[in-house]
């Protein structure tokens, strides 16, 4: 390998590879990365999902679930809302005063699923949002890429709930440094 | 059970999505997507990697070419071409314009190009460029300097300067 590591220092003093490695490199405008930095704000989410596609908003929306942690918030995101990637509902408003599109069919308010001071439980519940937020990704990417698929009564059709004293659970665990899971 | 930290993650997010979305593009056209679920990934993964930053470049890497594979399928049934993006920050004081960078990068062959964004913006030895790229080496070092004598020739830079050949 010596032969490598000295050609390694070799090429990095070419005048191009100096001028190159200058510049640096366009920070990434995914809006996961801004949530992640401002610990996520309703307004900015709903901005993102106003004007960006819903594949990686839905990553974004794992990303705040497992960093972010915002309190009392859930997604309520159709099928259709999802195959058309442009009107996703609800997202981002506090669990309490979500509003349902008219035109959709009503959405599925959760009950509570964990207890308040129930590690357990809130480790499960989060475990199933994100399972099931990763898994509505992938079918709806199978979605996007097979319209014939109009299968609107699986599971992922349901709307994701989540209680907000789950979502306060993950706020304070985070806060105090600990792992979400 | 290994669990990854978040300090921890945020941190790797805030050192390293710049330049693993520099080299997702080099790869696939949706490369904050690729970034994003690589990162998903990493905060779930069971055990926590050992070396994070080596996890990510292979995940990377591995999303980046199935969705480039995908969207090759998909090409006949899609309209409409990725928003032009410069792939490096303006910046005045830069020598090299990041407009001139980013055409003359373009016109390299995948391989070479991401050799040079590995071995320049990412910091990666040929070793480690070799490991990533599942090739050798010297394969590596061979396409970094093909690579790079294209790209003084399309962007036109006086050679007169080097100090090894």
């Amino acid at each position: 390998m010596s032969e490598f590591n000295d050609s390694d220092k070799q090429d990095l003093s070419d005048p191009l590879v100096r001028q190159l490695s200058a510049m640096r490199p366009s920070e990434p405008d995914g809006f996961a990365f801004r949530v992640i930095y401002s610990a996520g704000r309703a307004d900015a989410f709903r901005e993102f999902a106003a004007r960006r596609g819903q594949r990686l908003w839905l990553n974004a929306a794992a990303i705040l679930i497992l960093v972010a942690g915002s309190s009392a918030w859930t997604w309520e995101i159709s099928r259709r809302d999802m195959r058309n990637g442009n009107n996703i509902a609800s997202v981002g408003q506090p669990a309490e005063s979500v509003a349902v599109a008219a035109e959709d069919k009503p959405a599925v308010h959760s009950q509570p699923v964990v207890q308040p001071n129930s590690r357990v439980a809130a480790d499960q519940s989060l475990n199933q949002l994100v399972d099931r937020l990763l898994s509505r990704h992938q079918a709806s990417t199978l979605a996007s890429r097979n319209f014939s698929d109009r299968d609107s009564s699986s599971e992922s059709t349901q709307p994701v709930s989540v209680s907000p004293s789950t979502w306060m659970q993950l706020q304070q665990r985070l806060r105090n440094g600990s792992s979400v899971f | 059970m290994s669990e990854c930290n978040p300090d921890l993650f945020l941190a790797t997010v805030r050192d390293h999505s710049a330049r693993l979305v520099l080299f997702a593009r080099q790869r696939c056209e949706i490369p904050e997507d690729v970034v994003q679920e690589a990162f998903v990934r990493l905060f779930s993964e069971r055990p926590a990697p050992s070396e994070p930053v080596s996890w990510l470049y292979r995940v990377v890497r591995n999303l980046a070419l199935n969705a480039s594979r995908s969207r090759q399928r998909r090409a006949g049934h899609e309209t409409g071409a990725s928003v032009p993006k410069l792939w490096f920050q303006a910046d005045l004081a830069d020598s090299i314009d990041a407009k001139t960078a980013t055409e003359a990068l373009q016109l390299l062959p995948a391989d070479q190009r991401e050799t040079i964004v590995l071995r320049i913006w990412c910091d990666h030895s040929f070793q480690q460029i070799a490991e990533l790229t599942e090739t050798s080496p010297a394969t590596a070092h061979r396409r970094f300097h093909a690579g790079l004598e294209t790209l003084r020739t399309k962007m036109g830079v006086v050679t007169f300067e080097r100090t090894f050949e």
